[in-house]
């Protein structure tokens, strides 16, 4: 049968917003590709994209919000660099690969977490690190990558649209600085404890925790350097409800690093919140020694994870 | 072309034989068709060869050994091929006797004892489709010939060529609705070659892995290709891939009717497209199809044991069982090759002698 010259064009015009689409993910690629310093990968996380693991490699995923996702840093300069530069050079004798994947939303809340973790099951990752920080205790961002439908549909995060439309990029929220509940001059609240105002920040977190152990992941929750009293009493309250939470499991571990540096110290800290690379360093060190003495104390805390490498 | 059963079988049981006899070479893509094969997408993948995922994943996915498969594959493409070339001859008007001669030509050309030597490559289905689909758009069958062009970019680019060929064929014809309809079979068939990259690429994290053949503007693959091997060394492998079919090819040309001449007039931008992209001598080989109808036109003014002589020295001289190859060979190669372009030569003066006697008798070449 021969189609009508009607049915042609019809067919062609098709053919040519199909070739438009495609040229258009591939412009999209290329424009992301030349922003890779500071930018988002496809997938809409941090830095290099991973695919599967190599055999035998053990991968760590960063989750948490702004104080993780480090926007504006080179990524040996962020946590996550410093913690993959630890790891690699742990694992360098024995030959042992790790990878770090930066899961991490700026201005992201607890309560997204679980999204997260959903979201990239496919990175497989051995050990989630949970890196909470100081700006929001709940919510999902403005300019999150749950918001972008092509995310929410294939997992790929588009740059151009905005770019042309001129609006925000996705994962660009300011760092909200030090939420108001956690000032030591806040008057809004007296009890900053999980009992109190923190209640559904530490019930989030908690969620987190089961849901990541349910996943057979390893699960590392860090309390970041303490910014004020009221932080620090939040997260010695948030430990205790995790400790619960994770009722004894030996994945599971909690390692407090409120003391680890004064963040007054410009030495580690610039502002008195962010982290210099020589503050990133000490925690990444932090994380990856308890990572690691995990996996000497408890066999199998990378490999016995069906479907694990 | 009678007993076409026969010969596959007979054309097989040689590429077996010679498959068999063939040392694996030191250097192959096996271990990234292996991979593509078993895993279909294989996230991070910075090789051209990872967007050629057909014939792997079809292959990797039948029971029995690896290398067994693909030499199989390239044995029984081969003689699929081989035999497509000879319904080509038929279909574009030839005789029966030169069907046959074509098929054992291209049965024992460059490209395809070239995949049984080493065969991971998606080459051996190139080899077939690229008959088959000119064969299906000159008998009018537009979408069939589209369709397989549609799934055969999956397995490699070059799927798309008979399609774009014969659509500029159509156009320099004249045939409007003809020329328009294969426009639209070849676009289709390059919208999901270009679908199956941009998903790899930006879905999965895929490269060309700095491969040379996507510089466009830099010389692509051909400039590398020369560069690395020199200009002397470059020719004589240009050379080699059609070796004497060149000169019966050229000799063809002054005695084909259409639309054989406007097939290779259509071939030539897609010859100087892939050519320069990829690597040239390798590209050349796809183009087999249009090479050999040519070239049999001159061969056919001999006799049938001459024809017999040239097909067995043109064989061996492209024959490889390894690399390097075995020391006997690499002569006889030469001493073959030799043999093959003189008998060339010979059917090319037999054959412009043979025009020159038809103008004088006033009988049409």
């Amino acid at each position: 049968m021969t189609p009508t010259r009607r049915t042609l064009i019809l067919y062609f015009a098709v053919e040519a917003l199909l070739f438009g689409f495609l040229v258009f993910a591939l412009l999209d690629r290329r424009a992301r590709q030349r922003d890779q310093i500071e930018g988002v990968n496809q997938w809409g996380y941090r830095f290099e994209a991973h695919g599967s693991k190599e055999p035998g490699e053990r991968r760590v995923a960063i989750v948490g919000g702004s104080s993780a996702f480090e926007g504006g840093s080179r990524y040996g300069r962020t946590l996550a660099g410093q913690l993959y530069i630890e790891l690699r050079q742990a694992g360098a004798a024995d030959k042992q690969t790790y990878s770090v994947v930066n899961l991490a939303e700026p201005r992201a809340g607890a309560d997204s977490y679980i999204e997260t973790l959903r979201a990239y099951r496919y990175l497989d990752p051995d050990v989630v690190c949970i890196f909470d920080g100081y700006d929001l205790l709940s919510g999902t961002p403005p300019h999150g990558r749950r918001q972008s439908l092509v995310f929410r549909s294939v997992g790929y995060l588009p740059v151009l649209p905005a770019r042309i439309a001129g609006r925000p990029a996705w994962l660009s929220d300011p760092d909200g600085g030090i939420a108001e509940i956690l000032r030591d001059d806040a008057a809004a609240s007296a009890d900053v404890t999980c009992e109190g105002a923190s209640a559904v920040y530490c019930a989030a977190m908690a969620d987190t925790v089961r849901f990541a152990l349910g996943q057979r992941y390893a699960v590392v929750v860090v309390s970041p350097p303490s910014v004020s009293s009221r932080h620090r009493q939040q997260q010695q309250s948030l430990a205790t409800v995790l400790r619960r939470a994770a009722g004894g499991h030996p994945r599971f571990m909690y390692l407090d690093l409120g003391g680890a540096f004064d963040l007054s110290d410009p030495v580690h800290s610039p502002d008195g919140l962010h982290r210099t690379e020589i503050g990133n360093h000490v925690i990444g060190q932090r994380i990856a020694t308890a990572i690691l003495r995990g996996i000497g104390s408890t066999p199998g805390l990378f490999n016995s994870r069906a479907g694990g490498s | 072309m009678r007993r076409p059963a026969f010969h596959f079988i007979a054309i097989a049981l040689l590429l077996g034989a010679i498959a068999a006899a063939a040392h694996a070479p030191a250097s192959s893509d096996r271990e990234i068709y292996e991979r593509i094969g078993r895993q279909v997408v294989d996230l991070d993948c910075h090789d051209v060869h990872c967007f050629r995922v057909l014939a792997a994943v079809a292959i990797e996915h039948l029971p029995g050994p690896s290398l067994f498969k693909w030499k199989a594959y390239a044995v029984l493409g081969g003689a699929a091929a081989a035999l497509a070339v000879g319904r080509l001859c038929i279909v574009l008007g030839l005789s029966g006797r030169l069907a046959i001669l074509a098929t054992w030509i291209a049965a024992t050309g460059f490209g395809p004892l070239q995949t049984v030597f080493d065969p991971y490559t998606s080459d051996p289905l190139m080899y077939l489709l690229g008959p088959v689909m000119m064969a299906d758009l000159l008998e009018n069958r537009i979408a069939r010939a589209g369709a397989i062009g549609a799934v055969g970019v999956l397995a490699k680019e070059f799927a798309a060529v008979p399609l774009w060929m014969f659509t500029l064929m159509a156009g320099l014809q004249r045939r409007g609705d003809l020329a328009i309809r294969a426009a639209l079979a070849a676009s289709t068939a390059t919208l999901v070659w270009l679908a199956l990259q941009t998903l790899l690429l930006t879905l999965y994290n895929y490269s060309y892995g700095g491969n040379p053949s996507v510089n466009l503007l830099g010389g692509g693959y051909f400039a590398v290709w020369v560069g690395a091997i020199g200009w002397p060394r470059a020719a004589a492998l240009l050379f080699a891939t059609f070796g004497p079919l060149y000169l019966l090819m050229a000799a063809g040309l002054f005695r084909a009717r259409q639309p054989l001449g406007l097939i290779a007039l259509c071939s030539l931008p897609a010859v100087a497209a892939f050519a320069y992209v990829q690597q040239p001598d390798r590209a050349l080989c796809n183009f087999q199809f249009v090479v050999i109808p040519l070239a049999v036109l001159t061969l056919g003014v001999l006799p049938d044991w001459l024809c017999g002589v040239f097909v067995v020295s043109f064989g061996i001289a492209n024959l490889r069982l390894g690399a390097p190859q075995p020391d006997v060979l690499r002569w006889l190669r030469i001493v073959m090759l030799a043999i093959s372009v003189v008998v060339a030569l010979y059917a090319v003066a037999a054959m412009l002698k043979q025009a020159r006697d038809d103008v004088r008798d006033g009988t049409p070449a």
